[in-house]
């Protein structure tokens, strides 16, 4: 699966669970469209992982503090946050060591 | 916490768009600068944001940042900005108190900022020039602006403002950066503002466009028309417009746009100036009285029909802008039939021309309905030549909606009621003429002999298909000013005995 576009609606709501996009690594566009606020998919127990190969990423309303701290989507090109209940962007542990390790060794 | 981000926006090196809007909690500003290639930047609505990071200002390829709304800033700075976004918006940043970002070049620049603190501009703003917009509460630190500080410069409502802005207005026009802009719009956001334009807008000598959106004047000074640079007038949702004057002369494109309450359009005294009208708008204004409509009919009738005469004397109009077309588009109310000829329900039309036309104008009655905003009208002509070929003339309205259109009025446009659109197409009109002639030239053999004509109207928009033409037909000129028009005009005046020349709107 390469691509998932969901709008909204009224008569529908959604629990997610926090695995729920371990087995889509290919994933490429991921769209939770709300325009009108309904709020209908929902994260109870926060959210493990996204997939890292996203270039389109839109979760309006995201519902969660922050990102799954191990998302590194290096070939992400829009990014749309809109409506979310995020704090900061990524919290907790440093994540993606083999970035940590080169970014240092070059300064 | 800073490391962190700094690595997990390294891995972002494609990211181009960022929009993090309306996310009320979000309490700490990501660094991007990990993510080189970012153009867009939003933040608007993020009510808890307390900072901007620095690192946004270093992005050479950001376009847009938008930062409108995010109440709990209260210094936006940087050492350099370059090149500089073509947009920056921090609105509504009532807490915002420092503004110092050293852009390079603010040529493009659409710059929107709240009302600072200390009622003073920073001296990064008071020596800035060039600006392409900027927008900014009326207030009266506007006079220390500088000279051509921006080519349009747009006022909103104040926050802080407790006298009538009017006021405020009257004082801020005869400064620099104003007596030297091109571009004024004036716009009230939800709550109406501005109750009156001040007279001395007389004084802004280079302005070419004004735009007045939502305020709560009740009409429009007539100093308007002392503006010579004045090329349009727009007048948008100022739901209490009651009356304004007879502008078409003074300024080539006048809009008047879902003003519901106009009731008056009132002749003026002063001696026009030519300054050919192009094109004149009255949208939704559905309680114009029958007198105004009167009023506004006989200018269409006149400047059509000065038109028609320049076209006649050979002048090249396709070197008037908009091949020098002249459109109108009204409300359709009693009345407006004696200026029409040959009425057709039928979209499509066969008729041989009137002789010693001088030229014609088409015009086409709306049903209510929405349109998209790149509607326009047109009329298709074609006509047999001697040799059986067939040739084809169109005609567009050219009144180009897409350009007069706000995003934040409507998705569409919207009419409540019936309207007409009358239009002369100078280039059109000659060339129907000519092939006619042309016919009858060749067929000289029969004196009497004068093509027919096939005429399609038709609404040239593929959005919306809920708009229907009712109506359609032609409005023909004679040459000499006493045209049987022009008489039976005067026969409607006569027969009216109230009818009298209203007094200026003072």
């Amino acid at each position: 699966m390469e691509a998932i576009f969901l709008d909204a609606t009224e008569s529908r709501h959604i629990n997610l669970s926090p695995k729920t996009f371990e087995k889509m690594p290919n994933l490429r566009f991921l769209a939770f469209q709300d325009k009108r606020g309904i709020k209908s998919v929902s994260l109870p127990s926060g959210l493990d992982s996204l997939p890292k190969n996203l270039r389109y990423f839109l979760w309006d309303g995201y519902p969660w503090k922050f990102l799954p701290p191990t998302f590194c989507p290096e070939m992400l090109v829009e990014f749309s946050l809109q409506d979310s209940h995020v704090e900061k962007l990524w919290n907790g542990e440093l994540v993606c060591t083999v970035h940590v390790f080169f970014f240092l060794f070059l300064f | 916490m800073c490391l962190n981000n700094c690595i997990l926006l390294q891995n972002l090196p494609n990211l181009e768009i960022l929009n993090l809007s309306n996310s009320k909690k979000l309490i700490e500003c990501p660094n991007v600068s990990g993510s080189p290639n970012l153009k867009y930047v939003r933040l608007n609505g993020c009510l808890s944001l307390p900072e901007v990071d620095s690192s946004i200002f270093f992005l050479r390829k950001l376009e847009s940042l938008i930062i409108d709304g995010c109440m709990s800033l209260k210094s936006i700075s940087s050492n350099t900005c370059s090149p500089a976004p073509r947009e920056l918006n921090a609105m509504n940043c009532i807490n915002l108190q420092e503004f110092s970002v050293a852009f390079s070049s603010v040529d493009n620049l659409f710059l929107s900022l709240p009302e600072l603190g200390a009622n003073k501009f920073p001296s990064s703003i008071l020596h800035t020039k060039n600006l392409e917009y900027f927008l900014y509460p009326i207030s009266d630190s506007l006079v220390d602006l500088s000279e051509n500080f921006a080519n349009c410069i747009w006022l909103a409502n104040s926050l802080k403002g407790e006298r009538d802005s009017s006021i405020t207005l009257h004082k801020v026009l005869p400064s620099p950066a104003f007596l030297s802009v091109k571009h004024l719009i004036l716009f009230g956001d939800d709550v109406p503002f501005l109750s009156e334009i001040p007279d001395n807008i007389s004084l802004l000598s280079s302005l070419k466009s004004l735009k007045l959106v939502n305020i709560a004047i009740r009409s429009l000074p007539e100093t308007i028309i002392y503006l010579p640079q004045l090329e349009s007038l727009d007048v948008f949702n100022c739901k209490m417009l009651q009356s304004i004057p007879v502008l078409s002369q003074f300024i080539p494109y006048f809009i008047v746009w879902n003003c519901e309450s106009l009731e008056k359009v009132l002749h003026s005294t002063s001696e026009p100036f030519y300054k050919p009208n192009r094109g004149f708008l009255l949208l939704n204004c559905i309680k114009l009285d029958s007198l105004s409509y009167r009023t506004v009919l006989e200018d269409a009738t006149f400047w059509i029909e000065v038109g028609a005469r320049i076209n006649s004397e050979n002048e090249d109009m396709s070197l008037y802008y908009d091949n020098g077309i002249i459109w109108y588009f009204l409300p359709a109310m009693p009345g407006i039939e004696y200026w029409f000829h040959h009425p057709s329900t039928q979209v499509s039309v066969t008729l041989e021309l009137p002789p010693n036309l001088l030229g014609f104008a088409y015009y086409l009655v709306l049903s209510p309905g929405h349109m998209g905003y790149g509607v326009d009208f047109g009329c298709k002509c074609y006509l047999d030549n001697s040799s059986g070929e067939r040739i084809y003339i169109k005609s567009f309205t050219r009144s180009n909606f897409y350009h007069k259109s706000w995003d934040f009025i409507n998705a569409s446009i919207h009419m409540m009621s019936h309207h007409v659109v009358l239009w002369y197409d100078p280039r059109s009109c000659k060339q129907i003429m000519e092939a006619v002639e042309e016919t009858k030239f060749i067929n000289d053999v029969s004196i009497n002999y004068n093509p027919k004509l096939t005429f399609r109207f038709f609404i040239d928009e593929t959005l919306c298909n809920e708009v229907m033409i009712v109506e359609c037909g032609f409005h023909w000129m004679y040459p000499f000013e006493a045209s049987a028009i022009r008489n039976r005009t005067e026969d409607i005046k006569s027969n009216d005995q109230e009818y009298t020349v209203p007094p200026t709107n003072k």
